[in-house]
């Protein structure tokens, strides 16, 4: 009952705060025959959307002007924002020797990955939360939006290096939904009277369509190299470069596709349109032909947002209770900046193999600035739990990261 | 307990996994209608008319009938037959004897019009031959009155080889437009008679036959659809008579107020461009409006005959006869009949052909260009004096929303006017469900006033008053709007002195128009 309750209280708390969750980049392996790694992360992050509008935005509610006020408050000229919803599981054998070779096994992975990367302006915000009346006399302008969202899924096998912990694995992705935004001119400008709206527009959006979860196929790569640095008096470094989901997806079926390059004035109905039904009014009345978007189905290839980081790495074996990390990351996306970051790792002896890790990091970039984490993870036997949170006190973002293994 | 706390978790999970809709709320605005109401628009149709460029003038005009020869004189479906059968047998006939009936005349059946001649503008002429003879023949048609281009009618069918029994038979139906027909028979005394003649030809390959009086040579000719277009002749003296219903829609808004208009002419015209004279008479002339009250016009018009000479010229210099009977203040009730703003108007006519019966000598003439017409003319000055005239009108109205979808909440309708006519106008709009019961009514912020209030504009040379009317959208109202089906449009005119403020008649300057830019702020809350 006691375990039941104790279950009961952790699913509560993740399924209240995230779907998904994503490794910490510790690594504590184990060197037994197999293992799995179940981990996950719920990562969103952002410039300007205060946390207590985004929750709104994940979880529901309502938004009020008070919450509104203060994203608008953070609001720069481009602002960013960013998700990463992941859930993952991979199996490591030691045991086979891939392809005759004592030093290789192999790995077997799969996952469920959900992206989104956001370049947008104040007044996009400001259109979308307030309203344009507040632009009346004024020009909004929302030019240099940007907005790209990925959903798929991915089985890998590959190569693993039973000494180095090394591993390359090849996967096949399916694509379950794509969208994407692009304005390279966008401005609206309402007179002080409210007598003309006039739009200029130049930009696109797709999208895929229907509920299938196999919209697209692809191919990738999973790279995971350690590299092992000598150091003075037999002390090594270990480093890791991981690339995850470096890859592309092919539309099995067409997106559809609105694009214009269209300046617009509406400045009224006459009598006339009103009274003959040729106004939006009228059930026939087309308002992207009047606007000039043109509807298009197309077929392409959507690369996927890969993941690529290169980190020193926390050596568990070490007699040093104390280390430090640091590393870049990068996703490729384009309002993803690289992302530095750097931290500390207190190891706390359990006895001969047990032990307890806690560590805080401070990182730079990504879809936001300075983040601050907060990690801990316990080794007990075969089993090694973490969690995490890259952004424990940040007003634009959340973060938590889980990650389990288990090796016999 | 055990499962009790299962089920317990099972659903909290399920609960902890379903989003709560997000909601905010949004401030919106746009422009709707811009556009500008001008008179000039209906100076295309002369109904308004200028003389000054200055004051207006109604010179409004509509055609009440409009008689054309087809409409008089209709050439009945007829079949001609013509037989020619040998009087005596004839042996050893030679390949190639021609044989040539005599003419002979046909009657159209045309009642008490006696036609001369005409020209068809359309129609069918359907030929059948039959030959019973056992060698091939030449049949040539001849229809001697009717010509084209001067050539008379004629067709020419080689017939197979038949029996007396059963004659073999060669058909055609041709085009009969554009033929001028003579239908006073061989003498050129007579009228309605055509003529036709036969000639047959043995073929000149064919064997040396018999023939005998048995032997039935034999052509039928159908005429069907024949229009004409001229027609000279003595058309008979029939009588037109009708009762023209026509409406103006427009007053049926009208549910309440007075109008008051300057003396008023109101003129019929009878336009005869036919050759043949006419007599005429108004019977009656009503109006009934939207409250259901009938005024009839009285005057000693009405019911008397009038007489219109026939058309002079021919061809392209034809020029209608025309007599106009004229309703004025002095000889009528005519400002009471406009002033009772009818809706529905019956005006009642007769008119006679040839009153005096053929004393033309068969001499009437109608051409292409012929129309008796019988118009109706107004003319007035453009002045109104409007107290409390109310019009109302109703549009389906069918917005609907859910409100756990995007939805509106509020709104604000505001309409900028420019008003240059001496109008004013309060506005009022009711918001009916399916049973046209008013849910919610909406009173505007105040009335669009009259230019008589206004300044000079010397760019328009018009007095122009500029008003914005709010009409505040609630959200009462809003929150009814799938069950609002009907939107009534309620307007109150007056024509206010700009002094005493009292309505008396204002004249329309030339020019007047009311510009209007309407824009609508939304309050609404986006569901995501």
């Amino acid at each position: 009952m006691k375990k039941i309750t104790i279950i009961f209280f952790l699913l509560h708390g993740l399924l209240s705060n995230a779907q998904s969750w994503l490794p910490i980049q510790q690594d504590t392996l184990l060197e037994k025959k197999h293992e799995f790694i179940f981990s996950g992360t719920a990562d969103y992050a952002g410039t300007s959307l205060h946390k207590s509008l985004t929750q709104k935005l994940f979880y529901g509610g309502e938004i009020t002007e008070a919450i509104k006020d203060k994203s608008l408050k953070l609001h720069r000229g481009i602002n960013q924002f960013g998700t990463d919803l992941t859930a993952e599981i991979e199996y490591r054998n030691f045991q086979v020797n891939l392809f005759g070779k004592s030093t290789w096994g192999f790995t077997i992975k799969a996952g469920y990955y959900s992206f989104i990367n956001a370049l947008y302006s104040k007044d996009l915000f400001k259109l979308a939360f307030y309203g344009n009346e507040g632009f009346i006399g004024n020009t909004a302008s929302i030019s240099g939006t940007q907005f790209t969202a990925y959903g798929y899924h991915k089985i890998g096998f590959g190569w693993l290096d039973k000494k180095s912990k090394s591993s390359i694995s090849l996967n096949v992705y399916s694509l379950s939904n794509y969208s994407d935004a692009l304005v390279r001119t966008g401005e609206i400008y309402q007179s002080q009277t409210i007598d003309s709206l006039s739009i200029a527009f130049d930009g696109r959006a797709s999208f895929t369509n229907g509920t299938s979860s196999f919209k697209g196929f692809g191919a990738g790569l999973d790279a995971d190299i350690r590299l092992k640095v000598p150091q003075k008096k037999n002390k090594v470094i270990y480093y890791q470069f991981l690339a995850k989901n470096i890859g592309f997806t092919s539309l099995r079926e067409s997106m559809t596709r609105y694009s214009g390059d269209t300046v617009f004035t509406f400045t009224g109905l006459s009598f006339n349109q009103v009274l003959n039904g040729s106004s939006f009014l009228d059930s026939n009345f087309s308002v992207l032909d009047t606007l000039g978007i043109q509807k298009s189905q197309l077929k392409t290839t959507v690369f996927l947002p890969g993941f690529l980081q290169f980190s020193k790495l926390v050596d568990t074996q070490s007699n040093r209770k104390l280390q430090e990390f640091y590393g870049i990351r990068l996703f490729l996306a384009s309002a993803y900046t690289p992302l530095v970051f750097a931290g500390l790792d207190y190891r706390i002896p359990l006895g001969k193999i047990n032990a307890l890790n806690i560590g805080l990091n401070i990182s730079y970039g990504g879809f936001s600035k300075f983040r601050f984490g907060l990690y801990s993870s316990v080794r007990i036997k075969n089993l090694n739990l973490g969690i995490a949170s890259e952004n424990i006190i940040g007003k634009t973002g959340q973060s938590i990261l889980f990650r389990l293994q288990c090796a016999y | 307990m055990k499962y009790i706390f299962y089920i317990g978790l099972f659903s909290f999970l399920i609960a902890s996994c379903k989003k709560k809709d997000t909601t905010w709320n949004t401030d919106w605005a746009t422009p709707i209608i811009s556009d500008t109401l001008k008179l000039n628009n209906l100076f295309n149709d002369s109904t308004l008319t200028t003389t000054n460029q200055t004051t207006i003038d109604v010179d409004l005009t509509r055609t009440l009938l409009n008689i054309r020869l087809s409409d008089i004189i209709t050439i009945p479906v007829t079949t001609i037959t013509q037989i020619f059968s040998p009087l005596f047998s004839l042996n050893n006939v030679q390949p190639g004897t021609s044989f040539v009936n005599t003419v002979e005349e046909h009657n159209f059946d045309l009642q008490d019009v006696q036609l001369k001649k005409i020209r068809t503008s359309a129609g069918k002429i359907k030929v059948k031959v039959f030959n019973p003879l056992n060698t091939k023949v030449y049949y040539t048609v001849q229809l001697p009155g009717a010509t084209k281009n001067g050539v008379v009618f004629e067709q020419t069918y080689f017939v197979n080889a038949g029996t007396i029994v059963q004659p073999s038979t060669a058909e055609e139906e041709l085009e009969l437009s554009g033929y001028d027909i003579d239908l006073t028979g061989e003498s050129g005394l007579s009228f309605n008679k055509l003529q036709s003649k036969l000639s047959i030809k043995t073929d000149p390959d064919g064997p040396i036959v018999s023939i005998n009086s048995q032997n039935d040579f034999k052509f039928e000719v159908l005429f069907s659809g024949l229009k004409v277009d001229y027609a000279k002749g003595y058309f008979g003296n029939q009588v037109i008579s009708d009762t023209s219903l026509f409406t103006i829609p427009y007053l049926t808004n009208i549910i309440s107020g007075n109008i008051d208009i300057p003396a008023t002419n109101l003129t019929f015209l009878i336009e005869n461009g036919m050759k043949v004279s006419l007599k005429g008479r108004l019977t009656h002339a009503e109006n009934t409006n939207v409250e259901n009250n009938t005024v009839a016009l009285n005057s000693t018009e009405i019911g008397a005959d009038f007489y219109v000479s026939p058309a002079t010229g021919s061809w392209a210099s034809l020029q209608p006869s025309e007599q106009s009977i004229n309703f004025n203040s002095t000889n009528s009730n005519i400002e009471q009949y406009i002033e009772n703003l009818g809706t529905e108007h019956k005006v009642g006519y007769q008119l006679q052909l040839n009153p005096w019966g053929n004393i033309s000598g068969g001499a009437d003439e109608v051409f292409p260009n012929s129309r008796i017409k019988v118009k109706i003319n107004v003319e007035m000055p453009l002045q109104v004096g409007a107290e409390g005239l109310t019009l109302r009108d109703t549009f389906d109205f069918n917005l609907n929303q859910d409100p756990t979808k995007i939805h509106a909440n509020s709104g604000l309708i505001t309409v900028n006017a420019t008003n240059a006519f001496p109008v004013s106008c309060e506005p009022v709009l009711y918001f009916m469900d399916e049973n046209n019961f008013v849910m919610h009514t909406v009173l505007g912020s105040s009335q669009i006033a009259s230019s008589i209030l206004g300044s000079f504009n010397i760019q328009s040379g018009l007095f122009e008053k500029k008003s914005s009317v709010g009409f505040i959208l609630p959200a009462p109202l809003i929150a009814d709007l799938d069950k609002i089906k009907f939107v009534a449009i309620e307007a109150r005119f007056d024509t206010p002195n700009g002094t005493t403020g009292i309505n008396e008649q204002q004249s329309i300057p030339y020019g007047a128009f009311l510009a209007v830019k309407m824009n609508v702020k939304l309050n609404g809350t986006i569901v995501y």
